[in-house]
C-alpha cells in the first residue's frame, strides 16, 4: 500500500526504482526485524514457563530446574572457575614481547568489554566476537593466537566475562549495514535448520523441547542461553567456551562441526545473543 | 536366589536326580539369559529382547532419551510414554513407518528419522517394532 | 640291534649329506627364493579397484555435502576406514563403509538443500 502511494507520486522515478522499492517492502514483510523477533523470542518462553521471572533466564537449565538449582548455587558458593579468572587477569595484564598489553595495544575499554561483543565490524564486514578480537590483537602484535577450544583462552574469556558482569546484553545490528542483518539472518536460519545423522535444530531441543528432560537432564531454555558463557562444565572439568558448547551440540546430533569463530558460528552467536538482549552478562557460570 | 531355588527344588523333588538337574539347567539359562542380555553378551536372544537392548542403548535406539518405558531407568518426558503399543498402533506397518520416518506424519517432530537417516538397520527395526508390541 | 639301526642311519645320512653337498646349498638358495615368493603371495592383497572408486565417489558425495553445510560427523571417518580397509585387502569391508558414506553424503546434501530458505517451524514463528 505504501509503496503503491510512493509510486504514484514520484511518477518521474523509473519503474525499476519503483519495482525495486516494492520489493524492499514486501521482503521487510517477509522478514520481521531483529527487534520484533527478540520479542517474540522472549514471549515463547515467558509463556511456555509463567511462573519464571524473566530475569532469571540467565540461569540456563537451572533457571526451570527446581531440583538442581539448590545444588548450583551451592556450588556457585564456591565456583570452580574462580583460578580460571585469576589466570586470565594475570594473562590481561601480563605485557606482550613488545611491551604493550592487551589494554593498551588493542582494547583502552577493558578490562570490562565482554558486553560489546558479538558486534558488527563495519571493517572487516563481519560479525566480530571477543574471541577473534583477543586473537586478532595477539597477532598484530606479534603474539601467538590462543586455541579457540580448550587452553588459555578459557582464563582469559573467564576473566572478561567476570568483569562485564551485570552489564546488559544489547547486541546491535546496524541498519546501515545491510552485511549485518544478512549475517544475523544466517544465524537465525542456522538456529532453525535441523541437522545430522539425528535431524536435529538448535531449537528442537531448547525452545521445542525446553524444561522437559532429556532421560534425566532438563533442557536448558535458548532465552538467556549465552550470558553464563564461558561455564565450567562438570562433564568437561574445566572452563568451556560458547563455541566449544556449540560444537559439541553439533557432534550430539552427529553433524560435522564448524569450525569455532568461523562464520556459521559468528553468525549463530550474532543471532542467538540478540535473543537475549535485555538480560544480564553472567559470566563465568558453573554448569553440569 | 539360585541357591533358594535349587533348595527348593531338591526337597521337592529329592533324589530325582535327572529332574533336579534339568531344573537347575532351567533356571540356570533362564537366568543367565536375562542378564545376559543387558550385558550384551552373544547369547541367543529373542527379536523382542534385542528390540528392548535397540530402546535402551544411547548409541542405537536410545527410545529412553525421550520415552518412560516400562523396565527402563530414568526415561525422558521429552514424548509420550511407550505404554499399550498395538492398541495405539494395531497395524505394525504403521509403527514401523512411525519409526522409519516420523516426519511423514509430523514435519515438526524431534523424533529422529530411524530409518530413513539409517540410524537402525531394518533388522533392527523389525526387532524394535518386536519389542514395543510387548509394551 | 638298534645300535646298529642307528649307526646304519648316520652312515647313510653321512653319504647324503656328503654326496650332495653343493646340490643342497643350491636348493637352499632355490628354496629361499621360493619361500619369499611365498611371503609375496601372501603379502600380495586384493587391490579392491572397484571399491576404491566407490570410495572416490563416497568421499565426492561427502564435499558436496559439505560445501552446503550439511556433512554429518561421521562420513569422513567411514571414508578414511575404507581407504584403511583397502590397504588392507578388505575389499567387502571397503566396499560397505564406501556405500555407509556415500548414502550419509547424500542424506546430508538432501538435507541441507531442503532448507536452503528459513523454515520456521509450526511451534514458533517470529
Amino acid at each position: 500500500m505504501i509503496n503503491e502511494t510512493k509510486g504514484k507520486k514520484m511518477n518521474h522515478i523509473s519503474t525499476k526504482t519503483i519495482a525495486g522499492l516494492l520489493l524492499l517492502g514486501l521482503s521487510s514483510l517477509v522478514s520481521a526485524s531483529p527487534e520484533s523477533d527478540a520479542k517474540a523470542f522472549k514471549k515463547y518462553f515467558t509463556d511456555r514457563f509463567p511462573d519464571v521471572p524473566y530475569n532469571d533466564y540467565i540461569n540456563g537449565a537451572y533457571t526451570i530446574d527446581k531440583s538442581g538449582r539448590e545444588n548450583w548455587e551451592a556450588i556457585e558458593e564456591f565456583p570452580p572457575y574462580e583460578p580460571f579468572i585469576d589466570e586470565g587477569r594475570a594473562m590481561w595484564e601480563k605485557p606482550f614481547k613488545n611491551g604493550k598489553t592487551f589494554k593498551t595495544a588493542c582494547f583502552p575499554d577493558g578490562p570490562a568489554i565482554k558486553h560489546k561483543y558479538p558486534m558488527w565490524d563495519k571493517e572487516k564486514k563481519m560479525v566480530m566476537t571477543l574471541p577473534l578480537a583477543l586473537n586478532n590483537c595477539l597477532k598484530a602484535n606479534g603474539e601467538k593466537p590462543m586455541k579457540y577450544k580448550k587452553g588459555p583462552i578459557n582464563n582469559i574469556m573467564a576473566y572478561l566475562a567476570y568483569e562485564a558482569r551485570g552489564k546488559k546484553i544489547n547486541v546491535v545490528i546496524p541498519k546501515d549495514e545491510p552485511g549485518a542483518l544478512a549475517a544475523y539472518e544466517e544465524g537465525k536460519k542456522f538456529y532453525f535448520q535441523r541437522r545430522g545423522q539425528l535431524n536435529f535444530s538448535c531449537a528442537s531441543c531448547h525452545m521445542q523441547n525446553a524444561g522437559l528432560k532429556l532421560r534425566s537432564e532438563i533442557l536448558s531454555p535458548a532465552l538467556g542461553h549465552p550470558s553464563g558463557f564461558p561455564v565450567y562444565r562438570s562433564k568437561w572439568g574445566t572452563v568451556g567456551t560458547l563455541h566449544r558448547r556449540f560444537t559439541g551440540c553439533n557432534k550430539q546430533v552427529r553433524a560435522k562441526a564448524f569450525k569455532a569463530h568461523g562464520p556459521e558460528y559468528r553468525n549463530l552467536e550474532y543471532f542467538l545473543t540478540a535473543m537475549s538482549n535485555g538480560l544480564e552478562w553472567n559470566g563465568p557460570s558453573a554448569r553440569k | 536366589m539360585i541357591h533358594q531355588a535349587k533348595s527348593l527344588a531338591k526337597s521337592v523333588v529329592g533324589k530325582k536326580s535327572t529332574i533336579l538337574l534339568a531344573a537347575t539347567l532351567g533356571l540356570g539359562g533362564l537366568f543367565f539369559s536375562t542378564t545376559a542380555s543387558a550385558a550384551g553378551l552373544g547369547v541367543q536372544q529373542t527379536s523382542a529382547e534385542r528390540g528392548q537392548e535397540i530402546a535402551f542403548t544411547r548409541k542405537l535406539g536410545n527410545c529412553l532419551a525421550c520415552h518412560h518405558i516400562n523396565g527402563g531407568v530414568s526415561g525422558g518426558t521429552i514424548a509420550p510414554p511407550l505404554v499399550g503399543m498395538k492398541l495405539r498402533f494395531p497395524d505394525r506397518a504403521q509403527l514401523r513407518a512411525q519409526i522409519y520416518d516420523p516426519r511423514v506424519k509430523n514435519p515438526d517432530t524431534s523424533m529422529l528419522p530411524f530409518g530413513a537417516h539409517s540410524i537402525l538397520t531394518p533388522a533392527q527395526l523389525e526387532d524394535l517394532v518386536e519389542f514395543l508390541y510387548t509394551l | 640291534m638298534k645300535k646298529f639301526l642307528l649307526m646304519g642311519c648316520s652312515i647313510l645320512i653321512a653319504a647324503s649329506v656328503g654326496c650332495t653337498g653343493n646340490q643342497a646349498s643350491e636348493e637352499k638358495a632355490a628354496m629361499k627364493t621360493e619361500a619369499k615368493k611365498g611371503v609375496e603371495k601372501v603379502a600380495e592383497k586384493p587391490k579392491c579397484t572397484v571399491e576404491a572408486s566407490h570410495i572416490v565417489d563416497a568421499d565426492n558425495a561427502r564435499k558436496r555435502a559439505a560445501s552446503v553445510g550439511g556433512e554429518w560427523r561421521d562420513t569422513a571417518k567411514f571414508i578414511k576406514q575404507a581407504h584403511a580397509a583397502v590397504k588392507a585387502g578388505k575389499c567387502h569391508k571397503a566396499e560397505a563403509l564406501a556405500k555407509k558414506a556415500l548414502m550419509e553424503g547424500q542424506l546430508g546434501y538432501e538435507q541441507a538443500m531442503s532448507q536452503k530458505e528459513l523454515k520456521m517451524p509450526g511451534y514458533f514463528k517470529f
